[in-house]
């Protein structure tokens, strides 16, 4: 391969560097070091008036940045704009086009405005984007989700290798919404960079592959959302107490369960949820065979709810696919538990165990703080993501109340177990 | 550039209310040529052609009365249609969202700016060809009602000074379309660039008519000498002043309500400057803003 391409290549699309804008006193977003590599779909999560479109429009040049700079395929926005801009195509907030034009003469403007005069080439654009039967019909007559895609189209016109998305689907029902979803993989697909925005977790999970999560100004964690989820997962299996001891032994043979542990009735392995069958296999090669083998795998939302110390999910929240089942020997409800809070909903999830779990006859206790969050238990920050520098590792855990101190470890252990009496 | 002005053309020409003003040319000669013929049916005599007619003086004839009607005595409803276009052509891209969308493409913002200069240079000089149809064809409209003879030295007369009127009162019809669209860039808003147009207007009409009053002597005979350089001053740098001297190139040096100004060549540097001023205001604020503003 051409040296030059193969550097072009590793070379971040975007970077930016201690990006910050303030107005007056109040910074809307404070030193956001942001990376994304060619042909990402890259998330930048965050609730309503975190800084996202802040970001967005330094990124583009529409706002200049307090400090810091932001730079596009390795050039400054500040001083490279145009050299930027002719790569770049983006969507800064509502899908807006002329209302009065129809589709087809709204191509054209944005084709003139980018000096393209070629009309098979605006042809193409609307019917890559499902566009092309109604051209002819107002914009101001289109839906949300076809305003969205006549913008998109309009985006492609260029041909831009960096394409940026403010909150696609906001406003979009379910069938717009996969739409876009739909769009967003057929630009990736093409070799496209494409950096979206939103606080539409489920959404960001099925189209991006790296995203970075945002709240009131700060980037608070960021990388693959593979390994970021990954990082969050893990295996429980159940097997008799008198097996303990050897059955972590057996675990701990294969390569990717060398962290297994025990945890009362349970071992738990860290990042192994999609590894049922060869521990199953491993155990059973032993003579072990486990009672129960529980996958857990971290939602993005339940991730992002975890580092941003959002409130636990509301009463009624569906609990997760892989879910723990209740324990014979699960306590009383603790305390403070929020009302309406789904009953038997995994308290194993969180609390700390009161020693050190492989020494015999230490059987855990727990402690249960006032607000935890469903289905998410502590742990120490793994690989993938990587915390914004001069902020805290991703803090784990549920939202403690104001004024809560935090809750000191009282063992090494802080991973997620089985709950245990 | 010139990709830029098809752009800014397709989005206005699906305006009605720009379709209107680029046409009001042609609906007022056919309004007046409509009633011509409506009192002709009726049996109105309408005698001898005219001799020259107006304040402006735009000669006599069958044109000068024509160009009375369609070029001088209505050029208020085409300089406040350019106004309003001249605001729209600023506001309206914040109004639907796509200042955003265009400061994020290729142009940049001078060239955006600049291609909607370009629009409304070419939409007044579209007016001003559509009047120049609707004013010779009226002509000669007139020609068949009035007892004509023959008046070809003064149809030439008043063709000269129509043409030459009318390049003049659409240029500077521009040069307020040109301020509005400052305007409407300025305040984002098309209503306060017409709010922001009147004012500046009579601001400039008070220093106009003051400025004539004491040049004529109606403050009184001692009117102080050192206030005469700067009456001179402000004619020179003030539009409205440089609208009257222009009104002045084809009046009559008896009419009273012209002041004596200054020649056409200073009014035409004078209109120029303001023009490149307004605009490069415009460039310049557009250049500036934080859209977040």
């Amino acid at each position: 391969m051409n040296p030059d391409l193969a550097a072009a290549s590793t070379a971040p699309v975007v970077a930016t560097q201690a990006l910050s804008k303030r107005y007056r006193n109040n910074y809307v977003v404070n030193q956001a070091n942001l990376t994304v590599m060619p042909g990402d779909v890259f998330g930048l999560l965050g609730p309503n008036g975190a800084g996202k479109t802040t970001i967005i429009r330094m990124m583009l040049g529409l706002v200049r940045p307090s400090s810091g700079r932001a730079l596009l395929f390795g050039l400054d926005i500040g001083t490279d704009r145009k050299k930027i801009l002719n790569k770049t195509s983006a969507i800064v907030e509502a899908p807006s086009l002329y209302p009065h034009l129809s589709g087809w003469d709204n191509m054209k403007v944005m084709g003139y405005t980018a000096g393209i005069t070629d009309e098979a080439k605006m042809r193409q654009a609307l019917s890559q984007m499902g566009m092309l039967e109604r051209a002819r019909d107002k914009f101001q007559t289109y839906s949300l989700g076809m305003k969205q895609r006549l913008c998109i189209a309009a985006a492609l016109l260029t041909d831009p290798q960096l394409i940026i998305l403010d909150e696609p689907t906001n406003g979009l029902d379910p069938a717009g919404i996969q739409n876009i979803r739909e769009l967003i993989k057929t630009l990736s697909s093409q070799g496209r960079t494409v950096f979206l925005s939103s606080h539409l977790l489920n959404e960001v999970q099925q189209v991006c592959n790296r995203v970075a999560i945002i709240e009131r100004g700060n980037i608070i964690a960021q990388g693959l959302v593979e390994e970021m989820l990954a990082s969050q997962n893990n295996i429980q299996l159940r097997v008799p107490q008198r097996d303990l001891g050897r059955a972590v032994q057996a675990l701990q043979t294969l390569e990717f369960a060398r962290n297994a542990r025990p945890a009362g009735e349970y071992i738990v392995v860290d990042g192994a949820a999609n590894q049922g069958s060869e521990l199953n296999r491993a155990l059973a090669q032993a003579g072990i065979y486990p009672s129960e083998i529980i996958p857990r795998h971290l939602s993005l939302e339940e991730f992002f709810l975890s580092v941003t110390n959002q409130p636990p999910a509301p009463a009624g929240y569906p609990p997760q696919p892989y879910g723990a089942p209740l324990y014979p020997n699960q306590p009383p409800p603790f305390p403070g538990q929020p009302v309406g809070m789904v009953p038997g909903y995994p308290p194993q999830s969180f609390g700390q165990p009161n020693g050190p779990l492989d020494q015999p006859g230490n059987a855990p206790q727990f402690n249960y703080p006032a607000a935890p969050p469903p289905g998410y238990f502590p742990q120490a920050q793994a690989g993938g993501y990587s915390p914004q520098p001069g902020l805290p590792e991703l803090r784990g855990g549920y939202p403690r109340q104001q004024n809560q101190a935090a809750p000191e470890p009282k063992s090494q252990d802080n991973q997620k177990g089985p709950d245990h009496a | 550039m010139l990709n830029l002005v098809r752009a800014e053309i397709l989005k206005y020409i699906r305006l009605k209310l720009v379709l209107f003003i680029a046409f009001a040319p042609a609906i007022i000669s056919l309004l007046v040529a409509g009633a011509y013929l409506f009192m002709k049916v009726a049996g109105v005599d309408f005698g001898n052609v005219p001799g020259e007619v107006g304040l402006a003086a735009t000669g006599g004839g069958t044109f000068g009365l024509a160009s009375g009607f369609v070029i001088v005595a209505v050029n208020g409803v085409y300089l406040i249609g350019l106004v309003i276009t001249g605001g729209m052509v600023g506001s309206n891209e914040y109004g639907w969202h796509t200042i955003k969308m265009l400061a994020t493409r290729e142009p940049s913002r001078p060239r955006i700016m600049l291609s909607k200069t370009l629009f409304l240079l070419t939409l007044t000089a579209f007016m001003a060809g559509v009047a120049t149809v609707g004013w010779l064809i009226l002509g000669l409209l007139f020609k068949a009602l009035y007892n004509a003879g023959d008046t070809g030295s003064l149809d030439a007369e008043a063709i000269g000074k129509g043409f030459l009127y009318l390049l003049f009162t659409f240029a500077v019809n521009f040069l307020w379309s040109v301020l509005a669209m400052f305007l409407a860039v300025r305040f984002k808003s098309v209503v306060v660039a017409i709010i922001f147009y009147f004012i500046i207007n009579t601001l400039d009409g008070i220093v106009s008519t003051l400025g004539e009053a004491a040049l004529s002597g109606q403050l009184g005979t001692r009117f102080p000498n050192w206030l005469e350089p700067l009456i001179n001053i402000t004619k020179f740098i003030s539009p409205f002043l440089v609208n009257f001297s222009l009104n002045q190139l084809t009046s009559g040096p008896n009419n009273p309500n012209f002041i004596q100004s200054i020649s056409a060549v200073q009014s035409i540097i004078v209109l120029l400057v303001w023009m490149g001023l307004f605009i490069w205001a415009a460039v310049a604020v557009f250049r500036r803003r934080d859209i977040t503003e």
